[in-house]
């Protein structure tokens, strides 16, 4: 009897040291990531993953939701004529210049 | 009355086998749900296996939305089981908490590998990175690493072998529960997945608690309280409802887009 419950106690520790190194691995995975990547990088959720939004595209809005193309709604207006460039005369060392 | 008692023998008889063939059809229904994530997830793990091109980047856009959800739905179906038994008195089911058990680390150890081989794009850096780079996939592996006691000790052998040690090493599920819950908020914060995780996860608790259990086994088995706990059944079963509902849902959605190799990209 002393026999079985001795052996159940030992079978008890075997899981425990398991379980404990279960936890230990998750943590030294998280521990070593903090201290490559630092604690910013530790705590921030990558754009479009669980409630982040997904990135802006080029123009700021998210690529999911993507408004219709303005020209579909609005009819086109002809472009303001470019105004002509002041060139300074003393100023001759920019890059067009060279 | 001899007679009498020889009469109703056969009848009661056909009743107990009708509700034992219904509980046996009914488990292995049950069952069969459990391999809906990998028929969902199969298509796009077929095209990554025959290295088609596109098959990593679907994998890696499916693989959270599908298997994790997936995970946690059967985690909670896995958790429903003893409550079910307390307000019902039902027994027919009692076999699936662990096959759920065994189901919900087989999806998140598949979740785990895939997330951990194709989310370069999400994650980039080492595979260490894409399994704890971040605190939300630290609580997520340390979540599955955990299943790995309660797996290995979920049969008749370790039962004897542990004797009464093994309802505590069993417990540890209710540590799951709680770095599954951590995983979501760090992940969704206080919206959406989070808010249906504590929805359901609400009555399963409430209906753990000694007390209430003790109490409503006491007067399920008296037969007393009918009404009252008939109210606070429905109250308890609309409430999980409205949290299992909408993961379901996603579980739908998600799936669906998965399965035709269409996965929507955050």
């Amino acid at each position: 009897m002393t026999d079985r419950a001795e052996r159940r106690g030992r079978a008890k520790q075997w899981m425990d040291a398991l379980t404990t190194v279960c936890v230990v691995v998750a943590v030294a995975l998280g521990t070593s990531q903090v201290v490559k990547e630092g604690l910013q990088e530790f705590v921030y959720r990558p754009p479009g993953v669980g409630a982040s939004p997904s990135e802006p595209d080029a123009n700021g809005s998210a690529v999911a939701e993507q408004p219709a193309p303005l020209g579909e709604i609005v009819p086109a207006v002809p472009a303001p004529a470019p105004r002509p460039v002041t060139r300074s005369r003393h100023n001759h060392h920019g890059p067009q210049y060279r | 009355m001899i007679e009498q008692a020889h009469a109703y023998t056969p009848a009661l008889g056909d009743a107990t086998s009708r509700r034992g063939e219904f509980g046996k059809t009914a488990v292995w229904f049950f069952r069969a749900l459990l391999l809906i994530p990998f028929v969902l997830m199969g298509p796009e793990i077929v095209s990554l296996v025959l290295g088609r091109p596109g098959a990593a980047a679907n994998v890696s856009a499916s693989v959270a939305d599908v298997l994790g959800t997936s995970t946690f739905t059967i985690f909670i179906t896995m958790l429903a089981v003893t409550p079910v038994h307390t307000i019902t008195g039902w027994r027919w089911h009692v076999i699936l908490r662990r096959d759920y058990g065994i189901a919900m680390f087989a999806t998140a150890a598949t979740d785990l590998t895939l997330a951990a081989t194709t989310t370069g794009d999400t994650f980039p850096g080492t595979v260490l990175t894409r399994v704890g780079g971040h605190t939300f996939l630290v609580a997520g592996t340390l979540s599955t690493l955990l299943l790995i006691p309660l797996v290995a000790t979920a049969n008749r052998s370790a039962q004897q072998w542990l004797g009464r040690h093994w309802k505590s090493v069993q417990r540890l599920t209710y540590v799951v529960w709680g770095t599954v819950l951590i995983h979501l908020f760090l992940l969704f914060g206080l919206t959406t997945i989070f808010l249906y995780a504590l929805a359901v996860s609400a009555p399963l608790a409430l209906m753990r608690i000694p007390p209430v259990r003790r109490r409503w086994d006491r007067a399920r088995r008296a037969g007393t309280h009918r009404v009252l706990r008939a109210s606070v059944a429905i109250v308890l079963a609309a409430v999980f409802v409205s949290g299992y509902a909408p993961l379901v849902n996603e579980l739908a959605v998600k799936g669906g887009a998965a399965f035709v190799q269409h996965p929507a990209r955050d």
